[in-house]
């Protein structure tokens, strides 16, 4: 599903430039539930990036469902955005001006979904993730693991392929990280769902059935 | 989707309260007053357009040219407009018509009416539809409006009803022929009554007096004619009807103008007429209409950048929700609808305010500008348009950049908070520099304006206008009868000083009318011209005129009835030695030799517009009774005088309508149009400043939003209150510094053109605009300082805790 071949990032800086990922080559198939670990600074934020199409490699070939990134054009890139992936952040990243439910719903009003199934999808997934109650309420009335959880909600309400979770659990506490972690767990397993996260924590890694090291931007 | 948009939309504009609030305030203000002087000026232009014939409609004028400069006068004699129905080509039609009043009367006392005496082609020319009865015109018909119908006959259908109009000295009676529908109040020409030119009294003596100038004259060119092939044919009809006129004009050593005429016809188009200075008609000059129009769009353009920061700002610090949005798959085009829809949302509110306030200020309005603006014309298609075309230009403008700018940028970058507009700010700062420019142009003008007005209104004029109380004569009533029985009837109170009387008034009085009458004669061989004005006995003393020389017309010499009285100027003028006691033929033919019996200080019988020029004094005669009356009054009850004076006036004359003002209130009456288009400057000014500052406050408490963290760590460095506070402000007020220094030349080279049109004025001085720019920084100042003590005060802890 997701093939680097020889992916190298590097940023200017001063006269020179800062290598932050270095031939990389990576394959993960559907279905696979992948952690990247790895020290500060090692680039694995920066690989999640390349492969959630939000940074593009500075080398090498990126096929994405068997197609190459390089070559997509905007329009295709919103596309997958809107259908093929999802995301998962640390910080949450909800939209403060809506509510839950709005939250939720705002990928699939971007996919022109008719009214009606989105009522149901959205629905469905707030009886799913038990936050039915709270989906009148604004982000900042709920804590951190209950907007995570949001977070999660609207990043697979439009079932995507894939879920890039950028260090989901960074800025939870550990019963909250674990439900979050077997949520994610159930998600790969039931429906599929292709998930690489990012994460410093082996507890959390273990979830997964594949870990990923990387270090100085290679992949051990 | 669109719900959703709305939704978030609303949110926000309510989330940030306080910036939302400055930003609609200050746009439905400017939308406002914008509105109210753009339909302002919208009603003027439209001035006349309802003839259906205007588009082949002109006005006769004509230029004679003198050794300075050509001088226009659109003034006809009588035999002029027959003489072009006959002899020049392409004319579809000619109209004369005589302006003024006259004394209108049924079976009651009788009224004042404006009548217009013309030719029977007037109303085939002017759309002037008639309600009933035929406009044909007749020698002994009356034409009348539908209001002067009513007014007389409590009904519009008074075809066929006599009535009596005094002309000339006589009571003469019409039929009622037709009743018009009124002349639209945009129409230049304007009467109660119409009669047949040959009822005109002078009609008789003046008819084939081609040196008298008193009546306008129309042609109508044939459908789609020249004016410019009118006024080549006009050349040999000038040199044929003027011959002696132009021989005499190059004997003075004229300069030829325009075309190598001495005298020469023009024609002012119909839609000219009512802006067109060489028009007796014209009411509105073009540039003040430009200049409202100026204001109009200033205001607009400064909320509208205050608009436009506000909103880019408020975007910026969106930009993560921007980049959650871009991440969940929005296109571009949905990002930059969204971002423009919010500001659309902010527009529209501010429009129905602004529409709502105008709604509300426009009778005041209207009765300052003492016009009539109705508020259908907001419902024009074209007006309606307009409206509509700026606030989706606006709406684009404001909301579109910002919302291109997030589009466009990189999502992690947005995601993070960073976005690319250039850590400078460079185009909200030029924006910022803009407005403060426009600011600072107006402080200067107003405080130049307001100098000017004073200036003005405190120059001595040479004359007693505090104590004079000048009472129009009025039409129908003989000025020399009424001079005596008035002089006998304020006999009896002592506080009356002296009573004089002439032919002009000082200043523009309360019945509205000025004149002037310029005569020139040969003298040693050379053109004088000179101001000439009738006077009755005492008039020195009346207005407390200084003689330099002589003495002031005696009642006891009888040979004082060809005495003059000459300004210092005119005696420069005629430029001989012995001036008093100099004898003047005003006409190599007549018999009649004036003598010079006194020379007066000069002082301003006209408006400071005008430099002083030569005068001559004549005693009234029999043909030329005065106009107006004058009474000096101690200055001790001036009030009660005034009363005292009413009171004499209507046993003098029963029944007249007693116009009398003082002539300081008339003097400053002549500059009416000033203080009317300065009262308008200076509420325009405090406008520009309030909403630029408006702008300024809510820019200044984002930028500190922003900074906060700065600030908080700079406080636990240990900065003090003064020092973060100059941190903050001084970005700012460099900026408004900046413009001032731009500002002060635009408005020097302004006003000191403005000034040019006065031949007194003050001069321009360079604390002026320092006093401007003083304030502006003052004010801007004052408005940051608010945002940055508070800023600078605030709890470091808490403000680092923010991030």
């Amino acid at each position: 599903m997701i093939q680097l071949r020889n992916i190298t990032k590097h940023y200017p800086v001063g006269f020179g430039k800062q290598e932050i990922l270095k031939d990389v080559n990576l394959h993960i198939h559907e279905g696979e539930f992948v952690s990247i670990m790895g020290p500060s600074g090692s680039g694995k934020s920066t690989l999640l990036h390349i492969l959630g199409l939000l940074e593009e490699p500075s080398e090498g070939d990126y096929y994405f469902q068997g197609e190459l990134v390089q070559k997509m054009n905007d329009k295709k890139r919103t596309q997958l955005h809107r259908g093929a992936i999802g995301f998962v952040f640390q910080a949450y990243h909800l939209i403060d001006e809506l509510t839950v439910y709005e939250n939720i719903e705002t990928p699939l009003l971007y996919k022109n979904m008719p009214g009606s199934e989105r009522k149901s999808r959205v629905a469905d997934i707030l009886d799913r993730f038990n936050i039915v109650a709270k989906k009148d309420l604004f982000p900042n009335q709920l804590s951190g693991g209950q907007q995570q959880l949001v977070g999660i909600a609207r990043a697979i309400v439009a079932e995507p392929a894939v879920i890039f979770a950028d260090e989901p659990t960074g800025n939870l506490h550990s019963d909250q990280a674990r439900s979050i972690m077997e949520l994610f767990a159930d998600l790969n397993r039931n429906e599929r769902i292709t998930i690489v996260q990012v994460t410093h924590s082996e507890t959390n890694a273990a979830y997964g059935n594949r870990i990923i090291q990387i270090s100085d931007g290679k992949v051990q | 989707m669109i719900k959703n948009y709305l939704k978030i939309a609303w949110r926000s504009i309510w989330k940030s309260k306080q910036v939302s609030a400055i930003n609609i305030a200050g746009l439905s203000m400017a939308i406002a007053v914008a509105l109210l002087l753009s339909l302002t000026v919208y009603r003027e232009f439209t001035f006349d357009q309802f003839h259906e014939n205007r588009k082949d409609l002109y006005q006769v004028y004509m230029e004679e040219a003198y050794n300075d400069k050509a001088r226009g006068r659109s003034n006809m004699p009588y035999p002029m407009g027959p003489a072009l129905a006959t002899e020049m080509p392409g004319l579809k039609a000619v109209t004369r018509f005589s302006n003024g009043g006259a004394s209108m009367r049924t079976t009651d006392l009788p009224q004042e009416v404006t009548l217009l005496c013309v030719d029977s082609t007037f109303l085939q020319m002017f759309t002037f539809p008639a309600i009933s009865g035929s406009t044909a015109m007749g020698i002994n018909d009356a034409v009348i409006s539908e209001t002067t119908a009513k007014r007389y006959f409590k009904t519009a259908d008074a075809v066929g009803q006599t009535v009596l109009l005094r002309l000339g000295s006589n009571w003469e009676s019409f039929k009622v022929a037709a009743v018009l529908q009124d002349p639209p109040d945009e129409s230049s020409i304007r009467f109660d009554v119409l009669l047949r030119i040959e009822n005109n009294p002078a009609y008789k003596s003046d008819q084939n007096e081609w040196e008298n100038f008193s009546l306008h004259t129309f042609v109508q060119l044939q459908p789609g004619g020249n004016p410019l092939a009118f006024e080549q044919a006009a050349k040999k009809f000038m040199a044929s009807h003027y011959a002696k006129r132009i021989d005499e004009l190059k004997k003075m050593g004229a300069k030829p103008g325009k075309g190598e005429e001495y005298m020469r016809l023009g024609l002012v188009s119909m839609d000219n007429v009512h802006f067109d200075p060489v028009s007796s008609l014209s009411k509105m000059k073009r540039p003040v209409l430009y200049m409202l129009l100026f204001i109009a769009v200033f205001l607009l353009f400064i909320a509208s950048i205050n608009f436009m920061n506000l909103t880019m700002a408020r975007a910026f610090t969106r930009a993560k929700e921007v980049g959650m949005r871009k991440m969940l798959g929005a296109a571009r085009l949905q990002l930059v609808l969204q971002l423009c829809g919010e500001a659309m949302i902010l527009f529209f509110i501010s429009l129905v305010l602004g529409m709502a306030l105008a709604y509300i200020l426009m009778p005041g309005f209207t009765a300052f500008l003492n016009n009539k603006l109705p508020l259908s014309l907001l419902l024009k298609p074209q007006i309606m348009a307009g409206i509509v075309g700026c606030f989706l230009l606006i709406s684009l403008l404001a909301g579109g950049y910002p919302a291109l700018v997030l589009a466009s940028s990189k999502t992690l970058q947005v995601l993070k908070g960073k976005i690319n507009t250039g850590r400078k700010h460079y185009l909200r700062n030029s924006l910022i520099v803009a407005q403060f420019v426009i600011s600072c142009i107006m402080i200067c003008c107003t405080i130049v304006a307001w100098q000017q007005m004073n200036y003005l209104n405190s120059k001595p004029l040479g004359i007693n206008t505090h104590e004079v109380v000048s009472v129009p004569v009025g039409n129908g009533h003989d000025g020399h009868q009424v001079l005596q029985r008035l002089r006998a009837a304020l006999k009896q109170y002592p506080d009356v000083l002296a009573v004089s009387a002439s032919s002009n008034n000082f200043g523009r009085g309360k019945d509205g009318s000025m004149s002037t009458s310029i005569l020139s004669f040969d003298h040693n061989d050379r053109e004088v011209q000179t101001h000439i004005m009738s006077i009755d006995y005492d008039f020195v003393k009346t207005l407390d005129l200084r003689l330099l020389a002589g003495r002031d017309m005696d009642r006891a010499m009888a040979a004082d009835s060809l005495g003059l009285l000459i300004n210092e100027n005119m005696a420069r003028e005629l430029g001989v030695k012995e001036v008093v006691g100099h004898r003047i033929r005003f006409d190599e033919n007549a018999k009649e030799e004036y003598t010079v019996l006194g020379v007066v200080k000069n002082y301003h019988f006209k408006s400071l517009h005008e430099e002083i020029a030569p005068l001559t004094l004549f005693l009234s005669n029999r043909e030329d009774p005065p106009s107006y009356i004058f009474v000096k009054v101690s200055p001790a009850n001036l009030q009660g005088s005034m009363q005292k004076i009413e009171a004499a006036w209507k046993t003098a004359v029963p029944g007249a309508a007693f116009n009398a003002s003082f002539l300081d209130e008339n003097t400053n009456r002549l500059y009416n149009d000033e203080k009317k288009l300065s009262r308008i400057f200076v509420s325009g000014a405090l406008l520009t400043i309030a909403i630029s500052c408006m702008g300024l406050f809510a820019i200044a408490m984002m930028a500190i939003n922003q900074r906060t963290r700065e600030i908080g760590v700079r406080k636990v460095l240990g900065a003090s209150i003064g020092s973060i506070t100059m941190l903050v402000s001084g970005d700012f007020l460099k900026l408004v510094v900046l413009s001032i220094l731009i500002a002060v030349p635009l408005a020097w080279l302004v006003m000191g053109n403005w000034l040019n049109n006065y031949a007194y004025s003050i001069r321009l001085n360079i604390w002026i605009f320092l006093a401007a720019g003083l304030i502006a920084i003052l004010v801007a100042a004052i408005t940051i300082s608010f945002q940055t003590i508070r800023a600078a005060l605030a709890n470091p802890v808490k403000s680092l805790r923010t991030e």
